[in-house]
């Protein structure tokens, strides 16, 4: 039977080594290879061919299509039973004035009648969703404004979820966050996401009050009180070139504050990037790959960093710490398939990136309901089959074909790619993260032949 | 060759796909212990 290299091969070669990683997405397996049996399989002649049948880097095509055709139908089974995120902004008000907030022009005519619009919100939520796991999202603007018009509105949320079982998230820029507690604590909280970019003027120079002032402090306390309640925070920082050595000290801090080292304390590292304006320092911004590179450098320098936050790299992260790759993403948009997003105008859209933006809103939900069903299937559609440029990708299977909305910002088309630099991000994080392959056994292990010293 | 995961996926879904063609091999993982080798990583987390 002839055999050929796998569509689905993914070879990276490991920075500062001639060392290369292969990886399939869709049989599972992943091997370090030396740049000689590298080169052996890119050429579809590897030395031990029984291997590399066996891993699935060799491959009977129609056999290969066939187990494609399974992964896809059992992909998409599971994401109909998947849990949905439902995100409700209340406001699209702040009281930040982020340097690089994609927001900031949103200005929709608020309405008044927001108890009934919060009714209508949830009696959608329980006929459109009925048979759904989901759970609620708060989302902004920002959703912990102090007056008390936003107090009620949280409250008929917080109860409405209640009411339904549903858990709550917040995202929250966390400069009210302490005032909250109290009545997010009537909900089940699954987390509270909350974003520092940095220590003290770091922080404030990039995310201060509107009209001016700084906000680290009042951030830093509520994020305290959480995690004195147990409640989950994930800690956000969006980082560009001016920021990011800054997470050495935001590394620091976070550990001295015992945060690091709390149970219900993680953390994600998002790029400052334009999603639908152009910014007006864009030298400051990194390209995915350019971040990645940074932050790996970073890493490499400051080892501490990675107590705050270890990327995910691509399939690198998850292939090392459980040795085993991610399920094959025909799909990484989770916009109206697992997420849908809400607002106080009674508008519907598919996902955050799109909740506000004019002329994005998919349907309405009060006062009255209705679906654009013909955008909704365009969006439903989306997945690398459907994406032209993604057929014939061998990184369809770990890049999904990236976000619909900035894809559709960068080509007109819904249906294109935003690529993922899979590869390269696999080359990156294998050697980043190599080193946990091989740990340490402790002193009186068996094995270890090293001193106390050295180890210190 | 350094194995990064055990055997290939188990067909995934069995009302469509046939049985693979051929079973994978099966391959021992091979870890060598390399205590105190330089790592990216603190003293803190060496252990990890």
């Amino acid at each position: 039977m002839p055999f050929v290299p796998s569509r689905h091969n993914v070879i990276a070669r490991l920075p500062d080594s001639s060392d290369h990683v292969i990886a399939n997405p869709l049989s599972g397996s992943a091997d370090l290879l030396d740049a000689e049996e590298a080169a052996a399989l890119i050429a579809g002649k590897p030395a031990d061919e029984q291997t590399a049948v066996a891993r699935g880097y060799l491959v009977d095509s129609a056999e290969e299509a066939q187990r494609y055709r399974a992964a896809y139908l059992d992909f998409v089974e599971a994401r109909d039973q998947d849990e949905i995120q439902i995100f409700f902004a209340p406001t699209y008000a702040c009281n930040f004035a982020c340097s690089y907030c994609y927001q900031s022009e949103y200005a929709p005519t608020p309405r008044t009648d927001t108890v009934d619009v919060i009714a209508a919100f949830f009696r959608y939520v329980d006929t459109t969703f009925r048979d759904r796991k989901k759970y609620l999202t708060l989302f902004g603007g920002e959703p912990l404004l102090p007056h008390e018009n936003h107090r009620a509105t949280l409250q008929a949320l917080i109860a409405g979820a209640a009411a339904r079982n549903l858990d709550v998230a917040v995202v929250t820029n966390g400069y009210h966050l302490a005032d909250y507690l109290d009545l997010l604590g009537q909900a089940h909280l699954r987390e509270i996401q909350v974003t520092l970019d940095g220590i003290g003027a770091v922080h404030d120079g990039r995310r201060p009050l509107h009209g001016g002032g700084a906000t680290f402090e009042r951030v830093v306390q509520g994020i305290d009180q959480a995690l004195a309640r147990d409640i989950p925070i994930n800690l956000r920082m969006v980082v560009d070139r001016e920021n990011l050595p800054g997470l050495v000290d935001l590394a620091h801090f976070a550990s001295a504050r015992g945060w690091t080292k709390h149970p219900r304390f993680k953390t994600q590292v998002g790029r400052n990037y334009e999603l639908h304006y152009c910014q007006v320092t864009q030298n400051r911004l990194y390209s995915r790959l350019g971040l990645a590179e940074a932050f790996a450098a970073l890493a490499t320098a400051h080892p501490e960093v990675l107590d705050l936050h270890r990327p995910s790299y691509g399939l690198a992260k998850t292939l090392v710490e459980t040795g085993t790759l991610p399920e094959p993403v025909f799909d990484a948009c989770p916009g109206t398939k697992t997420e849908w997003a809400f607002d106080a105008t009674g508008r519907i859209y598919a996902c955050t990136a799109t909740v506000g933006k004019p002329g994005e809103a998919l349907g309405t939900f009060y006062p009255n309901v209705q679906l654009d069903e013909q955008q909704v299937a365009h969006w439903q559609d989306r997945d690398v089959l459907a994406i032209p440029e993604c057929k014939g990708c061998s990184m369809q299977l770990a890049c999904g074909g990236g976000c619909a909305s900035l894809a559709k910002n960068q080509t007109g088309r819904l249906h294109a790619p935003d690529c993922r630099p899979v590869q390269e991000l696999l080359g990156l994080g294998m050697s980043l993260y190599r080193p946990a392959l091989n740990p340490k056994p402790a002193h009186d292990a068996p094995g270890c032949d090293c001193t106390a010293t050295s180890c210190d | 060759m350094k194995t990064l995961t055990p055997n290939k996926r188990p067909t995934p879904n069995a009302k469509v796909a046939k049985a693979p063609a051929k079973m994978p091999a099966k391959i021992t993982k091979r870890r060598e212990a390399q205590c105190c080798a330089k790592t990216s990583r603190t003293a803190v987390g060496c252990h990890d």
